[in-house]
């Protein structure tokens, strides 16, 4: 077994943006103070009976791929951008195609990530008198694959 | 926050001309607090710090809160209450909120005991502020 532990310094789950196919662990910014991170790769299906079977049969249909979390917004990051990247308000209002990477376990040699482009949605910035820090949700609604690789 | 604290009430009960703030803090003397000697003068204790996460992230730059409480001390003659004591408490309960600290959370409240012929008042104000 081999599992996936994020707790250390070298080893946190980040996600990567970019406005460019993403060369390096260094293209575009990584969004950071991620709260949480979801991927979802949810494979459609086609189900129907026939009387000749006791069981459903199935086909599959296309995926429908995302990125979902949540954030502390970064003044930088989210309205002013970085290394030549508009911020994620500017991204999410013109529905610019990014691409991005999710890593794993940190951007070191070796390191997991997955990766794809997609739109920016769902951001709904949020403050309240008891946790006076914005926050926010994000979903990368992906536009095609969802490719798996290795630093 | 002890200073903002203290410039708030001196503040707070300039017309009580029946009471006085020090400027120390409530030291033991003979194994008695200050306050207790010299009754109808507040004095205002050390701050304590708490923090604790207020976000947690996936990156190590969690955003904390920070947990200020200062106690401020006064005692009075339980068989001679002065007069301007319900004012007196009112004025310093109000106090949470002029300290000068940035805060999102202010809280104040006190609680009084009885030591032979003293009644004690220990006000005890809290302020969360955020760090990021």
């Amino acid at each position: 077994m081999a599992y996936i532990n994020v707790s250390a310094p070298t080893s946190q789950a980040t996600l990567q943006i970019s406005t460019a196919s993403i060369a390096s662990t260094s293209s575009g910014y990584i969004v950071p103070a991620l709260q949480d991170i979801t991927i979802n790769n949810a494979v459609g299906t086609f189900q129907w009976t026939q009387l000749d079977e006791f069981s459903n049969k199935t086909v599959p249909t296309p995926a429908n791929n995302s990125i979902a979390g949540n954030f502390v917004l970064d003044s930088t990051t989210f309205f002013t951008g970085s290394n030549g990247v508009a911020g994620l308000f500017d991204l999410s209002n013109d529905a610019t195609l990014v691409y991005f990477r999710v890593y794993f376990n940190g951007r070191l040699t070796g390191a997991k990530y997955v990766s794809g482009q997609g739109y920016i949605t769902n951001l709904a910035p949020t403050v309240n008198p008891t946790a006076p820090v914005w926050v926010s949700p994000i979903t990368l609604s992906v536009d095609g694959d969802i490719t798996a690789s290795t630093v | 926050m002890r200073t903002g604290l203290i410039a708030a009430i001196q503040t707070a009960t300039s017309t009580l001309t029946q009471f006085t703030v020090s400027q120390e803090l409530p030291w033991l003397q003979n194994a008695q607090p200050l306050y207790m000697k010299n009754m109808k003068k507040i004095y205002v204790g050390a701050t304590e710090q708490e923090q604790s996460i207020l976000f947690m992230t996936l990156d190590d730059v969690d955003v904390d809160q920070n947990l200020y409480t200062t106690r401020a001390y006064v005692a009075v003659d339980a068989k001679n209450p002065p007069s301007q004591l319900n004012q007196l408490i009112t004025n310093i309960l109000t106090c949470k909120s002029q300290t000068g600290v940035v805060s999102f959370d202010e809280e104040s409240d006190y609680t009084v005991e009885q030591d032979e012929d003293r009644l004690i008042y220990t006000f005890e104000f809290r302020l969360t502020v955020a760090t990021t």
